[in-house]
């Protein structure tokens, strides 16, 4: 079961699907979090980067590193970007049903760490 | 704070709770957050946000992921151990602590200032040399009272 701040990532990860271009970095995720209907703060660091671990672990999401060369080129650090996999897609999916029905557990307070 | 400072902090937090464990690891996280305030400090620059409000920013986002971050880094320790890399002491008279674990080192060891070695803090003298603790050189006479005290 997905923690709000996962399923939270996968949606904004969804939603910054190009056309040509499905993947984000970190900072453009927290750009998406943040732009929300309740106008968050950018997301901490070890929040982020902790849940953008775990889902990857998870193979929610895959990540790559692009060629430093881009970087270099663009005179910027080298970006890890990631995707939103297919059984990501499915789990968000599975989330918000479970969340439409009310079956799923609600998790209320701190933001899970 | 400006954004300068505030990035600054936030790429020495890293390298702090990064130390000791290896070097893939480590990188990838350095690199994954040096690149996070690189294109934070740009975006609000395009945006023209004030460097001050930058830095405010950073900062709250290190800070708020303090906690996150140190739990990310026991997860990365406890993997370590798992497979057997790390060494933790097994009673009180280990000599060596070779554990990445800088916090419990820190809480519970002391560094011998004879021959360098780390051991428990409450024991009176180094294992390793019998130099006493706080003392830079082995003491014969001190070691023989030693001897006689109940501390053996």
């Amino acid at each position: 079961m997905l923690l709000p701040l996962e399923a939270d990532i996968l949606a904004a990860g969804m939603e910054l699907r190009r056309p040509g271009t499905p993947e984000f970095h970190g900072f453009e995720l927290a750009k998406q979090l943040a732009a929300g209907e309740d106008a968050r703060r950018l997301t901490a660091h070890g929040t982020l980067y902790k849940a953008l671990g775990r889902l990857a672990d998870a193979g929610l999401l895959e990540s790559r590193w692009e060629d430093p060369e881009l970087g270099v080129q663009e005179g910027r650090p080298r970006r890890r970007l990631y995707t939103v996999s297919g059984a990501g897609q499915g789990a968000l999916a599975q989330w918000r049903a479970a969340q439409t029905d009310g079956t799923a557990p609600r998790r209320v307070g701190l933001e899970p760490t | 704070m400006n954004a300068d400072v505030a990035a600054a902090l936030a790429a020495r937090w890293v390298r702090f709770y990064t130390r000791g464990l290896p070097a893939r690891v480590a990188t990838a996280r350095r690199d994954e957050l040096a690149s996070d305030l690189f294109e934070h400090r740009a975006d609000d620059q395009r945006q023209g946000t004030s460097r001050s409000a930058t830095g405010a920013a950073i900062l709250g986002r290190i800070v708020l992921g303090v906690t996150a971050d140190l739990g990310w880094r026991s997860r990365q320790l406890a993997a370590l151990r798992s497979r057997g890399l790390t060494t933790r002491p097994a009673g009180p008279s280990v000599v060596a602590v070779e554990d990445h674990s800088w916090l419990y080192q820190r809480l519970h060891t002391r560094r011998c200032k004879g021959c360098g070695e780390h051991y428990r803090r409450r024991l009176p003298n180094c294992p390793v040399c019998k130099t006493l603790k706080g003392s830079s050189n082995p003491d014969g006479a001190s070691i023989a009272k030693l001897n006689q005290s109940s501390w053996r």
